[in-house]
């Protein structure tokens, strides 16, 4: 079906990442007037394992500003989840620190919601429950606890569902139920890592579009990792780009998209461009090449697949 | 927004791997690997594992010509030290009756019987049925059903109190390694010895009444039971407690708010597989001081050869623990709404369904004629 002309991107030269419109680099300039809600300063990461101390991360430095939309990518093995657990508190930095506001983290909090990769409900509180946990353990009344829960359910567009325990919903439902739970305790930032890994594509891409469309009403700083390219350069504003070994910052991405994005935007140059620029920093020359097999020959000839 | 739905409708499909009825027919439906007989077939398999070791048991029990190494005299007749109901080996009676023929004397007749050890279904379930009817020997005895209550009382007191302690020490452990490593270590010494060895202490310290029973009913199973919650706890996904520190938890609503009902549904079935190790050092605790409880009536009635109703109180004993097994599970699944419907129904509950099939089937066939 493909043909020649429409099969390489040599025909119709892409245009530079960092070639913005007047409108994109405007957008930009009013985000970094925002304050800064995340400083991370120097961050380092050394793991002690049996073969001695391993390097996570090394000397990471960002800032984030109020509703900003960071995606953080590389390939496995850079860091980019340990990142975040630092950001989160659960794991604390060798060197360097992290400040919210002007405050150090040193441990979670309620000013950081975060939701995982696996599916953290707690199996035992339906959605609603599960939504009033934050509110509940922050003291506040059952009653208002169990009004604001409903609200942030109505947000994420599961309202039918409050009463449902977990092992009854599908897994893009549960990381959205995970979604209003984090956010009911209104944190300053929301990390997210890899919340989408697990759902199959379909899911993922109406994930992506309820992700926009609640960070758009909520006042939150929302630092996502990921893995999967497309997802970065849709959701984001910037895009921490790291390398393995040790985990290290190559490159802030600004994204040249204009916003509200739109799946269309999926197939633009600029899009392809930005996508292409990250798939070299991460990979490299080694860009979808395999190794060559040793040639060996279990079929007859004749019915060739290739 | 019909995710839900959709969910819904692959589980219903996904697990009920079926393939089209036909094909596996014959041999390959009842012994597939692994795979989930239909609900009919396994009721029945459940029904027959009863029918089956019964039919063993009536089949040795009824069949004359296979074992019954006795003879049952009926008719002493000229063999003076024969009486009737008296038991006498074969190969005895087959030589007295040889030198009654030899002799011209009256012969003695009898049928062939098992030892009084081994007396047959009927004479069991009449037993079943008259043990709680039937007066003790001597009026200082206990009857059956007060024997049963008084064993009851002590496994109940044993296991309430190594509950008491277990279970919040168990939680305690799997949660904070801090009392998993000062406790443990000494927990899996004390295991390994055997609760009887206690008894000669325990009536040294309590007395030869209830207490040294609890004692040891206690020390059977408090041991275990913390090591077993222990680890029931430690399997809890730690990503729980994570997202409960981010949500903004604090320790103490760790342990309670998350740790506590994380743990309940398989902490539940552990308890539920405690109580039968609590019914096995009931039997050993009951030896211990004054014999007691179901173990006295079994020693007394083994005493006065009433074998039959010992087979009564040890079925007694088996009906108690799986009828108390299956309600105890009834409870937990109205008590824990939000585990999964289970995918293997009960014991019970499938031979109920089994038999009310087999009615069902039985109405529906009748109804032409």
């Amino acid at each position: 079906m493909m043909g020649p002309e429409n099969g390489s991107a040599t025909v119709l030269p892409l245009p530079d990442y960092r070639d913005k419109s007047a409108e994109v680099a405007e957008r930009f300039r009013r985000i970094y007037e925002r304050p800064v809600v995340l400083n991370i300063c120097d961050v380092g990461k050394v793991f002690e394992t049996d073969r001695g101390p391993v390097t996570a991360l090394d000397r990471i430095s960002f800032r984030a500003h109020r509703r900003e939309l960071i995606c953080v990518i590389g390939a496995s093995g850079c860091g980019k989840s340990t990142l975040a657990r630092i950001v989160a508190g659960l794991d604390a930095p060798t060197s360097g620190r992290v400040l919210l506001g002007d405050r150090e983290v040193r441990g979670p909090g309620r000013d950081r919601g975060m939701v995982f990769q696996t599916y953290t409900l707690f199996p035992w509180r339906t959605v609603l429950e599960n939504v009033m946990f934050g509110l509940e353990v922050g003291g506040s009344s059952r009653h208002s606890a169990e009004e604001e829960a409903r609200e942030w359910i109505e947000v994420v567009g599961l309202g039918r569902f409050a009463g449902a325990y977990p092992h009854e919903l599908s897994g893009g439902m549960k990381q959205r139920v995970a979604i209003a739970r984090a956010l009911a305790n209104q944190p300053r930032v929301l990390l997210m890592d890899e919340p989408f890994g697990a759902l199959d594509a379909q899911t993922r891409a109406e994930m992506q579009g309820y992700l926009l469309q609640i960070w758009k009403i909520v006042d939150v700083t929302v630092l996502f990792v990921t893995h999967d390219l497309d997802e970065a350069v849709y959701l984001a504003d910037r895009i921490l780009v790291m390398g393995p070994h040790p985990g290290h910052l190559l490159e802030v991405v600004e994204v040249p998209l204009e916003r509200p994005r739109r799946p269309a935007q999926l197939e633009s140059p600029l899009f392809l461009a930005t996508r292409r620029h990250l798939e070299a920093l991460i990979y490299g020359s080694r860009v979808r090449t395999t190794e060559l097999l040793p040639r060996f020959r279990f079929t007859q000839a004749g019915d060739d697949v290739e | 927004m019909n995710e839900g739905r959709d969910q819904g409708a692959r589980l219903e499909t996904a697990p009920r791997a079926t393939a089209p009825r036909d094909k596996t027919r014959g041999r390959g439906e009842w012994f597939r690997i692994r795979k989930d007989l239909p609900q009919e077939r396994a009721s029945m398999l459940a029904v027959f594992s009863f029918l089956l070791p019964l039919a063993l048991w009536a089949l040795v029990s009824y069949v004359p010509f296979i074992w019954h190494p006795f003879i049952l005299i009926e008719q002493p007749g000229s063999i003076d030290y024969f009486q009737p109901g008296m038991l006498v080996e074969r190969e005895v009676f087959a030589a007295e009756r040889a030198r009654a023929v030899l002799e011209g004397r009256s012969l003695a007749e009898g049928r062939p019987a098992n030892p009084v050890y081994l007396p047959a279904p009927h004479q069991v379930a009449r037993a079943l049925y008259t043990a709680f009817k039937m007066p003790p020997r001597l009026p200082s005895e206990p009857w059956l059903h007060q024997s049963l209550g008084h064993s009851l009382k002590v496994i109940f007191a044993g296991f309430a109190l190594s509950s008491l302690l277990g279970v919040p020490l168990g939680i305690l452990c799997g949660t904070f390694p801090f009392f998993a490593k000062i406790t443990e270590p000494f927990l899996e010494f004390f295991r390994y010895l055997p609760a009887p060895a206690f008894g000669a202490l325990a009536v040294a310290v309590l007395g030869i009444y209830d207490l040294p029973k609890i004692a040891i009913i206690f020390i059977g199973t408090f041991f275990q039971e913390v090591l077993v919650i222990a680890n029931t706890t430690r399997k809890l996904d730690p990503a729980l407690f994570e997202a409960a520190e981010t949500l903004g938890a604090n320790r103490s609503q760790l342990l309670l708010k998350v740790a506590v009902p994380g743990v309940v549904v398989d902490l539940y079935t552990d308890l539920r597989v405690l109580l039968g190790w609590a019914w096995t050092y009931l039997i050993v605790a009951e030896l211990v001081g004054t014999t007691s409880g179901i173990t006295y009536f079994i020693h007394q009635q083994a005493r006065y050869r009433n074998y039959e109703n010992v087979y009564a109180a040890i079925i007694l004993i088996g009906l108690i623990g799986l009828s108390s097994d299956v309600i105890l599970a009834r409870i937990g699944s109205a008590l824990f709404p939000w585990t999964p419907a289970r995918a293997k129904p009960s014991l019970v509950r499938s031979i109920v369904k089994f038999l009310a099939a087999r009615g069902n089937g039985r109405a529906t066939k009748e109804q032409p004629a």
